[in-house]
């Protein structure tokens, strides 16, 4: 038989405070405002470094979430009405899509800047170069990769390496922008 | 037919091709470049320094050696990969100046557009040029663009834009004297004009039509008359009396050819009968593209056709398919069985292929009742997985017989292929 009466019941009682059990003790009395202050505190930080771990989904295509459910006898997912974009990495880094290639470094003369050989840079087209942006550019129909420098009606072009030269116009050559980089692709762990 | 008041504009990129290689290889501006067809056999696009050196459009290799030898000419076959991408994003940034409606592409470097609206809120020349600037600062691609009342006057504009540098890559008819563009008209042959064809201007000519302004003074009852209605349609819309709408959607398939010309003569039925497979592979990724079945298969095969010293063999095989279907191990199976008759010993075969036709949608289609289901539906799982297998692995991982492997002999040749930039492992490099 089934007693329904009395026992524990479901959800009653004071709220728990902490992840876990806790146990009585005597302070001083002048302490017991930091005391508290302090466990306030590590309750409001519990994973300290690194609180902000986000799910990545990587994928190459853009995510949309669809209400794309069977339709099933029984109990719906509570989940369902939580359903959100995940962070999508095309949508993060290429604003302009139509615009935006993809090119590989082979020099190292941007490495202080961050950029190595076998590097992958996003590059937009459809950017105006300002002053310091790091761009594609096209001297004498070859590329380069520099970065930008406008002073007054002066263009030129800096090597972020001081074992490479900068790159000043001579008399005729032209300078062409080809696209202003956004983003560096750099991968820490060796690939196969 | 309501007259009504349009603007179209026909926005077409200068030497599709050339100019797509030349955004990833800057070496090739002003140097004379063309483009080769499969199999690098005739100049399929040339820059304007190649067109200054009278090399024709369609012109097969050997007979330009001469003259790209001397100029040093640059010559690369065709990457359809990176053409196709980078038209993509060429009709991408058009979209942004127009609503869905008023854009149609009409070809990989061509499109329509209906400019009507913006009438009121721009001078559509200095509009027309924004959007001429932007293609070009966006994706570096050079376009000319032509505005008219009609499709093809829009069309004509374009092609006048292009003749004329003065113009500086815009035409608009619309806004121009009546006087110049009659002088522009007389200088322009009748066989330029869009919707005329080889066969009509030898017609018009003969009624002594000679140039667009020949044609627009034609009498209307005249064409009505000695051509089809299409032709006087044509008339109509060089009058400024729209009658070609944009079109949206495309009409649905008729037919699916896969074919393709060898690398070198073919003698052997092996040979042969690899390459045939591989077309049906191409023809049926098509056809399920689609969501189509197919109900009737022909396969034909060709040997050269420019070689004189041999006689020309072209034979073609058909067959009605008990039930329309798109599973590639049975169209294969009857491909082969085809080259059995086809085939011919010492003709040096160049070309085969199939043609997939009575397509009808695979949604629509009703079975018959004998029918084995349990089959189709294995049948399907099957053509599923293995399109799940391409999709994962590539292409070249799953494929019917040795039709795949690299270095066939029937392969085609295209030995100054650029990379496609559009690949993790081609990617374009800088220094």
């Amino acid at each position: 038989m089934n007693n329904k009466r009395g026992g524990i019941r479901e959800g009653a009682g004071r709220k728990q405070k902490y992840n876990e059990p806790t146990k009585t003790v005597r302070v001083p009395l002048s302490k017991v405002v930091e005391i508290k202050d302090y466990l306030n505190k590590a309750d409001s930080q519990c994973f300290n470094d690194v609180a902000l771990i986000t799910p990545v989904q990587p994928s190459t295509y853009m995510q949309i979430p669809l209400a794309a459910e069977k339709i099933a006898a029984g109990f719906p997912s509570p989940a369902q009405d939580y359903v959100d974009k995940t962070l999508d990495m095309n949508e993060h880094l290429i604003s302009n899509e139509a615009t935006t290639f993809i090119v590989k470094v082979a020099s190292l003369s941007m490495r202080d800047a961050g950029i190595e050989i076998d590097d992958e840079l996003v590059v937009d087209r459809s950017l105006e170069a300002k002053h310091e942006d790091i761009v594609i550019a096209l001297i004498d129909n070859d590329f380069t990769v520099k970065r930008l420098m406008i002073e007054g009606d002066y263009r030129w072009l800096k090597a972020e390496n001081s074992d490479c030269s900068d790159i000043h116009l001579r008399d005729g050559q032209e300078m062409v922008i080809w696209g202003v980089v956004t983003y560096v692709i750099k991968p820490f762990r060796k690939r196969k | 037919m309501a007259y009504t008041n349009k603007i179209f504009a026909l926005v077409d990129i200068n030497n599709c091709y050339v100019s797509c290689e030349r955004i990833f290889n800057p070496g090739l501006n002003n140097k004379p470049v063309i483009v080769l067809s499969n199999n690098d056999g005739c100049a399929v696009a040339r820059s304007q320094e190649a067109k200054d050196l009278g090399i024709k459009m369609g012109v097969p290799l050997f007979q330009i050696k001469d003259i790209v030898e001397q100029h040093k000419v640059q010559v690369l076959s065709s990457n359809y990969a990176l053409y196709a991408e980078m038209s993509r994003r060429f009709m991408k940034v058009l979209s942004k100046f127009v609503t869905p409606e008023e854009q149609e592409v009409y070809s990989i470097d061509e499109c329509f557009l209906d400019l009507t609206a913006y009438t009121k809120k721009y001078d559509l020349t200095d509009y027309a040029q924004t959007i001429r600037q932007r293609i070009f600062t966006w994706l570096g691609l050079p376009v000319c663009i032509g505005l008219g009342r009609t499709k093809t006057e829009a069309k004509m504009a374009n092609h006048i834009a292009k003749k004329n540098t003065y113009f500086n890559g815009v035409c608009n008819l619309v806004a121009m004297d009546f006087c110049a563009i009659e002088s522009l008209y007389e200088t322009i042959e009748v066989g330029e004009i869009w919707g005329v064809g080889r066969k009509h201007t030898k017609k018009l000519n003969s009624l002594n039509i000679y140039s667009v302004l020949d044609f627009v003074m034609a009498s209307s009852f005249m064409i009505r008359d000695q051509f089809s209605i299409v032709m006087h349609r044509t008339l109509l819309e060089l009058h400024g009396v729209s009658c070609i709408e944009l079109e949206h959607t495309q009409a649905p398939r008729k037919q699916i050819v896969a074919s393709r010309s060898f690398g070198q003569r073919i003698y052997h039925i092996d040979d042969l009968k690899e390459a045939m497979s591989l077309y049906v592979q191409d023809a049926v990724a098509r056809l399920r593209g689609e969501n189509m079945l197919c109900g009737y298969m022909i396969g034909f095969v060709q040997s050269n056709p420019f070689d004189t010293h041999r006689p020309y063999y072209s034979k073609s095989a058909a067959l009605t398919l008990p039930e329309p279907t798109d599973n590639v191990l049975t169209l294969c199976k009857i491909a082969i069985k085809m080259i059995d008759d086809l085939y011919q010993k010492d003709v040096g075969f160049k070309k085969c292929g199939v043609i997939l036709t009575c397509l009808e949608p695979k949604s629509s289609h009703i079975y018959d009742l004998f029918t084995d289901m349990k089959q189709t539906t294995a049948d399907n799982n099957l053509m599923d997985s293995l399109e799940e297998i391409h999709h994962k692995f590539g292409k070249t991982k799953l494929a019917m017989g040795a039709s795949m492997l690299p270095n066939r002999s029937w392969n085609m040749s295209r030995d100054q292929l650029s990379q496609n930039y559009f690949q993790w492992d081609q990617l374009l490099c800088v220094k």
